[in-house]
C-alpha cells in the first residue's frame, strides 16, 4: 500500500525539484550514479562468489571472534554490508552457518562499512576524483564485454568504482553551488530534536535508496559544503545506520526462520546502536573530538569527524551487544520459532539459498539428507522392523524370526506426510536455479537429485512387498517355507540399513562411502543365493509355482530396494566432502566391474 | 622469475577450464592416495584375519579397493593427457 503511493510521490517530489532548480539535478543524478555504481560493484563481487568467497566464510565462522573479523574484513573490501548481510542470510537459510556467527558477521559489517565514510572523507573530498573516475569507467566498460567471467567481475568492479566516484563528483558539486543560491543551514535544528529529525530524515532516505553508503556520501558532501551542521550531520549517520536493516529485512522475507532471526538481529543491533548513539551523542562527540585531537584531524574538519563519529558509535555498539550474544539469540530462537507444519516441507530450499552456487548446493545436500532419514524409516517400518531393532539388535535375524506378524503400515501416508513435499520442492529448487545449468555445479545437484529419485524408488517399491509380506510372514499362514524366505528378504534389507547407518555414524570421510561398494556385493551375493534358494523350493514342490513367481517379484523388489539405497547413500555421503566429490564419483564401481570382483571372489 | 610465476598465476586464474581440468586431476590424486592407504590398511588386517567369514569380507573389501584405484588411475591418465 506504502509502495503505491511512495513511487509516484518520490517521482514527483523529484521532477518538482528539478524543474525549479538544476543544481539539485546535479545532486539527485550524482546519488542516481552513485547507487548504479553500488549496483555495479555488488555485481562484480558476485562473479567472484561461486567458490572462493563461500569456502573462505565457512572456514572463517568458527568462533564469535573471527564472524565479526570476516564481517569486517569483507565489507571493508567489498564497501557493501547489504552484499555481506544477504551472503550471511543465505548461508545462514543453507545451515551453512549458525545463527551466532550470522550475527557476528552482521555486527562486523556494521563496523567494516564505516569505512566507507573514511574513504570518502579522507580521499573522495579531498581528491579530484573525477578525474579517476573517467579512465576507470573505460577500463571497466572494455572488460564487461569480455567472455571470461572473472574478466566481466572486474570490468563490473572498475566500472562500479568510476561510477561511484562520478556519483561523489557530481554531489561534491552540486552542494558547492547550491550553497550560492539557497542556504539550507538555515533550516538546522539544534539539540535534541534536531538530532531525533535528522536521525528520521536519516532512515527515510536510507529506507529510499536502500544504501546507507549513499545517505552518508550525501551527508558527508552537504557538511563539506557547509549546506548542514555537524550536529544535524551526527543525526543523518545515526538515521543512516538504522535505516540500512531495511536491505536485510527485504533479503529476508524470502529466506526461513533462520534468515528471518538474523535480519531482525540486524534490525536489534542497529536500533539499540542507534538509540546508545542518541542518548549519549554529547558524550561521544567529546570522545570524537579528543579522538580526533589525538590522530591530528582539524577541530573543523568536521567531515572527517563524523567518520570517526561513525566508526565509535558502531564500535560502542559492538562492545555492548557482543555480551548479549547468548540472550539475543535465544531470544531470537523464542520469538521466531520454527514452523512445524502438517506435512513436512523444506527448510533450506529458500530464495535466499538459492542465491549462490554453494548455498543452493548445501541447501539440496540438508534436505536431501532429510528425505533420507525419512526413506529409511519408511522402509524400514514398512517391512515391520523398527529402527532402534535394526540398528542394535545383536542378531538381526533372530530377532526378525521372532516376530510372529508383519503389522500393516501406510506407506503411501508417510511417504506423502515425509518425503513428497521435500522431494518435490528440490526438483523444482534444482531447476529453478540459474546456475544449474553450469557445469561446475550443476553435477553435484544432479547426483543429489538422482539420490532423491533412488529414495523415491525404494520406498515405492517397498509398498510393492508389503502386501505378500503380510500375508507369508504371519505365523498362522500355511507355509513356514515362505514365511523363512520372506524374513529372510527383510533380514536382507535390514542389515543394508544396518550397515548404512553404521557408516553414517562412524566415518564422514569420502573414501569409506566408497567402501560402501562392499554392500552391494554383498548384496548381490545375497540375491543369488536366495534366488537359487527359491528354485530350489520350487522344485522339491516345498512352495507352489504362483509362490515362487511372488517371491521372485518380491526379492528382486527388495535387491532394487537395497541398491537405491546404497546408491543414494554413497552420493549423499560423499556430497559432504565438495573437495572429492567428484574423484569420488569417478572410481565407484558399476554394476559389470562388481561381477567381476564377484567372479573372482 | 617471479613475473613468469605471476604470469602464470594469472593465466591460470583466467583461464577457467583449464583451473576446473587441474582441480579435477589434484582431486584425483588426493583420493587415489587415500585409496592407496585404505588398500595397505586391509591387506595388513586381512594378514592377521583368522576367521573365515571375516576373512571373506576384508578380501573382497580389498579386491573393491584395487579395482578403484585401477579405475581412477585410468582416470587420471585421461585427464593428463587432454
Amino acid at each position: 500500500m506504502l509502495k503505491k503511493f511512495l513511487l509516484p510521490i518520490i517521482l514527483l517530489v523529484l521532477a518538482y525539484g528539478f524543474w525549479i532548480s538544476p543544481n539539485f539535478k546535479a545532486i539527485a543524478a550524482g546519488v542516481a550514479i552513485f547507487l548504479f555504481g553500488m549496483l555495479s560493484l555488488e555485481q562484480g563481487f558476485q562473479a567472484f562468489t561461486g567458490g572462493g568467497l563461500e569456502r573462505l566464510l565457512r572456514r572463517t565462522t568458527s568462533s564469535t571472534g573471527r564472524s565479526v573479523l570476516f564481517g569486517i574484513v569483507s565489507t571493508t573490501i567489498m564497501q557493501s554490508s547489504s552484499l555481506v548481510s544477504v551472503i550471511a542470510i543465505s548461508f545462514l537459510s543453507a545451515g551453512l552457518i549458525t545463527l551466532a556467527a550470522g550475527i557476528g558477521i552482521i555486527f562486523g559489517a556494521n563496523l567494516g562499512t564505516t569505512t566507507g565514510a573514511w574513504l570518502i572523507a579522507g580521499f573522495g573530498l579531498k581528491v579530484n576524483i573525477a578525474a579517476y573516475a573517467m579512465p576507470m569507467l573505460a577500463f571497466g566498460v572494455i572488460l564487461i564485454f569480455q567472455s571470461s567471467k572473472s574478466l566481466k567481475g572486474i570490468g563490473y568492479i572498475l566500472a562500479g568504482l568510476g561510477f561511484l566516484f562520478l556519483g561523489i563528483h557530481y554531489m561534491k558539486e552540486g552542494f558547492e553551488t547550491f550553497k550560492n543560491t539557497i542556504n539550507l543551514a538555515e533550516y538546522a535544528i539544534a539539540g535534541y530534536p534536531g538530532v531525533l529529525i535528522f536521525t528520521g530524515i536519516g532512515i527515510f532516505a536510507t529506507v529510499v535508496m536502500q544504501s546507507s553508503h549513499a545517505t552518508l556520501v550525501l551527508t558527508i558532501t552537504a557538511l563539506a559544503a557547509g549546506q548542514i551542521t555537524y550536529e544535524n550531520g551526527l543525526g543523518l549517520a545515526i538515521g543512516a545506520n538504522i535505516g540500512t536493516t531495511i536491505t536485510a529485512i527485504l533479503g529476508a522475507m524470502s529466506a526461513n526462520e533462520g534468515g528471518k532471526r538474523l535480519a531482525a538481529a540486524h534490525l536489534v543491533f542497529n536500533v539499540v546502536t542507534g538509540v546508545i548513539a542518541i542518548i549519549f551523542i554529547y558524550q561521544i562527540v567529546a570522545v570524537v573530538d579528543a579522538t580526533a585531537g589525538a590522530v591530528g584531524i582539524a577541530p573543523d574538519d568536521y567531515t572527517l569527524k563524523l567518520a570517526v563519529f561513525h566508526t565509535l558509535f558502531n564500535l560502542l555498539g559492538i562492545i555492548v551487544m557482543l555480551p548479549l550474544m547468548g540472550k539475543l539469540v535465544a531470544g531470537l530462537i523464542k520469538f521466531i520459532p520454527e514452523k512445524k507444519p502438517e506435512v513436512d516441507q523444506p527448510k533450506y530450499l529458500t530464495d535466499a539459498s538459492a542465491a549462490f552456487p554453494e548455498t543452493a548446493l548445501e541447501a539440496v545436500r540438508l534436505e536431501t539428507q532429510r528425505v533420507y532419514e525419512a526413506a529409511l524409516r519408511i522402509i524400514g517400518d514398512g517391512l515391520g522392523m523398527r529402527r532402534e531393532e535394526i540398528v542394535s539388535s545383536p542378531d538381526l535375524e533372530e530377532a526378525v524370526a521372532a516376530q510372529p506378524r508383519v503389522h500393516e503400515f501406510d506407506i503411501d501416508a508417510m511417504y506423502e506426510k515425509h518425503i513428497k513435499g521435500i522431494y518435490s520442492a528440490i526438483v523444482a529448487f534444482i531447476s529453478g536455479t540459474a546456475f544449474s545449468r553450469q557445469e561446475e555445479h550443476s553435477s553435484g545437484l544432479r547426483w543429489l537429485r538422482n539420490a532423491c529419485t533412488r529414495m523415491v524408488e525404494a520406498v515405492k517399491d517397498t509398498h510393492h512387498i508389503q502386501e505378500n509380506l503380510i500375508e507369508y510372514v504371519d505365523a498362522d499362514s500355511e507355509n513356514p517355507k515362505m514365511r523363512e524366505l520372506y524374513n529372510r528378504i527383510r533380514v536382507q534389507v535390514g542389515l543394508v540399513i544396518r550397515g548404512l547407518e553404521e557408516m553414517r555414524d562412524s566415518s564422514t570421510e569420502v573414501v569409506d562411502a566408497l567402501s560402501l561398494d562392499a554392500l552391494k556385493l554383498q548384496v548381490n551375493e545375497e540375491q543369488e543365493s536366495i534366488n537359487q534358494v527359491i528354485a530350489e523350493m520350487i522344485s522339491q514342490r516345498a512352495i507352489t509355482p504362483a509362490m515362487g513367481s511372488s517371491l521372485i517379484n518380491d526379492s528382486g523388489f527388495a535387491y532394487a530396494i537395497s541398491v537405491n539405497l546404497i546408491e543414494a547413500a554413497q552420493s549423499l555421503f560423499v556430497s559432504s566432502d565438495r573437495d572429492l566429490d567428484q574423484a569420488a564419483h569417478d572410481v565407484v564401481l558399476d554394476e559389470d566391474e562388481l561381477k567381476q570382483v564377484q567372479a573372482a571372489g | 622469475m617471479k613475473r613468469k610465476k605471476l604470469l602464470e598465476a594469472l593465466a591460470g586464474w583466467l583461464d577457467k577450464e583449464g583451473q576446473k581440468q587441474r582441480d579435477h586431476r589434484e582431486e584425483l590424486e588426493e583420493l587415489l592416495e587415500k585409496l592407496k592407504k585404505k588398500e595397505t590398511n586391509l591387506e595388513q588386517k586381512l594378514e592377521k584375519e583368522k576367521n573365515k567369514g571375516k576373512h571373506k569380507q576384508l578380501s573382497d573389501a580389498l579386491s573393491i579397493v584395487r579395482l578403484q584405484y585401477a579405475k581412477g588411475v585410468k582416470v587420471l591418465e585421461g585427464l593428463q593427457q587432454d
